[in-house]
């Protein structure tokens, strides 16, 4: 019975042609292959190690995480305080999550600040009324006098502050920080719009690290 | 068979006439660069939407407007009088390009220089526009004056008048300008009349210390 069988089986096999077989025979190596995960998902590249005083690359921009503190508030302008109020968390019951930061843009053209502030995320951070609606995107401002960033110019580093804000019973020493994968979109843009020459987040982590969380007045 | 060749014949011809138009015409980058009016500080250069003259160049490390601001690098300060022709019009482009072809757009932190002018018919206005530079973008710096901004690969600009004016700047000069510590008070907006030049002091009020 079994030898007839496989009689049937070579005899379908030799009316195949030799594309036919070849085509068959990966077909069959692919399946074989299945419980080794040769169907399984091709994996992305595992997030790199982030850290205090290493830089990070971010879309156009290159980041070092300078320090990190928890506060009740920001200080606005140490140049002129009397001028320049504090920034201070949307609620009673929250913290802010101080993320000193030198930004360098090497490019040759301003670049928008929602590019890193998009791009950094805090473990944990609380969501605040935003232009696009509730997010946990951090303020990004600056260390000296705490304007607002709109845009980074080229050719030199900035000292930055991102603001996030926290539960103000997060009380961990540590704080940890993931920051996107971007690409760049060239001439042409995607095919699903008509955009073009921007920094697109993807949906995937290039770098993660859990820093430490020090006092306000420390310098690192 | 005659009249199939010359039918092959007329198609070879327009596909060789073609190509010669695609490669031989200027791309779409060309058509549509503006019109650049070069000039240099202290010249008036005619657009056809107005005409702009740079009065002066200051360099400051910090600017005092609603809040005191201090630069990255140093606050370039372009003053600048301008008049719109034919109707009200708003200059959106203001920007300063260095000698590395790098673009710099005016700032607008803490409410201290505008990022875009008004311009009232016929009548002359003055303002200021400010750019945070690194050192490197002082010597050669020009400075872009235009009714469209730059928007994406230079669209807001496209197939019009745009002035390009020479901020004169040396090596030495640019040494001696980074090297100051100054303020100046922004204005945010324009003015009819030439604006205060003169660098200012900041002065801590006496009720400071006693509410601390």
């Amino acid at each position: 019975m079994g030898g007839t069988r496989l009689a049937g089986v070579r005899r379908a096999l030799a009316q195949r042609s030799r594309r036919e077989k070849t085509v068959g025979l990966a077909a069959v190596a692919l399946v074989a292959s299945a419980p080794f995960g040769g169907l399984d998902r091709a994996g992305e590249t595992p997030p790199a190690a982030l850290d205090l005083g290493a830089a990070v690359a971010v879309g156009p921009y290159d980041v070092t995480f300078v320090r990190a503190y928890r506060a009740k508030e920001f200080a606005g302008s140490q140049v002129e305080p009397w001028e320049a109020p504090p920034v201070t968390s949307s609620a009673e019951a929250r913290r802010l999550l101080v993320l000193e930061v030198d930004v360098t843009n090497d490019g040759k053209r301003p670049e928008y600040a929602h590019v890193l502030t998009k791009a950094v995320a805090l473990r944990g951070a609380a969501k605040t009324d935003s232009f696009g609606g509730p997010s946990a995107d951090p303020k990004l401002v600056y260390r000296t006098d705490g304007s607002a960033v709109s845009t980074v110019s080229p050719g030199m580093t900035h000292r930055l502050a991102l603001l996030f804000e926290q539960s103000s019973r997060t009380r961990s020493p540590r704080a940890t920080i993931a920051v996107t994968r971007l690409v760049y979109v060239g001439k042409g843009g995607l095919a699903s719009n008509l955009d073009e020459d921007y920094w697109l987040h993807l949906d995937e982590t290039a770098s993660r690290g859990t820093i430490t969380v020090g006092e306000p007045g420390a310098q690192g | 068979m005659r009249r199939t060749l010359a039918v092959v014949a007329v198609v070879v011809a327009t596909m060789a006439i073609g190509r010669l138009l695609t490669d031989h015409l200027p791309d779409e980058e060309r058509l549509a660069a503006p019109f650049v009016r070069n000039g240099s500080v202290g010249e008036t250069v005619h657009l056809r939407y107005g005409d702009v003259r740079v009065t002066g160049v200051r360099v400051a490390t910090r600017l005092e407007g609603a809040d005191v601001v201090v630069a990255a690098g140093r606050f370039l300060v372009v003053d600048l009088a301008y008049r719109a022709k034919g109707e009200p019009r708003r200059f959106l482009g203001l920007e300063v390009r260095d000698s590395y072809g790098r673009r710099y757009d005016a700032t607008a932190r803490g409410s201290t220089c505008p990022q875009n002018l008004e311009g009232l018919t016929g009548i002359r206005m003055y303002a200021m526009a400010c750019f945070d530079v690194p050192r490197s973008a002082l010597p050669g710096a020009r400075f872009r004056f235009s009714l469209g901004d730059y928007g994406v690969n230079g669209s807001g600009q496209r197939r019009d008048d745009l002035a390009e004016i020479d901020l004169k700047i040396s090596p030495g000069e640019a040494a001696r300008l980074w090297s100051q510590n100054l303020t100046y008070r922004a204005t945010n907006g324009t003015a009819t009349g030439p604006l205060d030049k003169e660098p200012v002091t900041l002065a801590k009020p006496t009720w400071w210390d006693e509410l601390r």
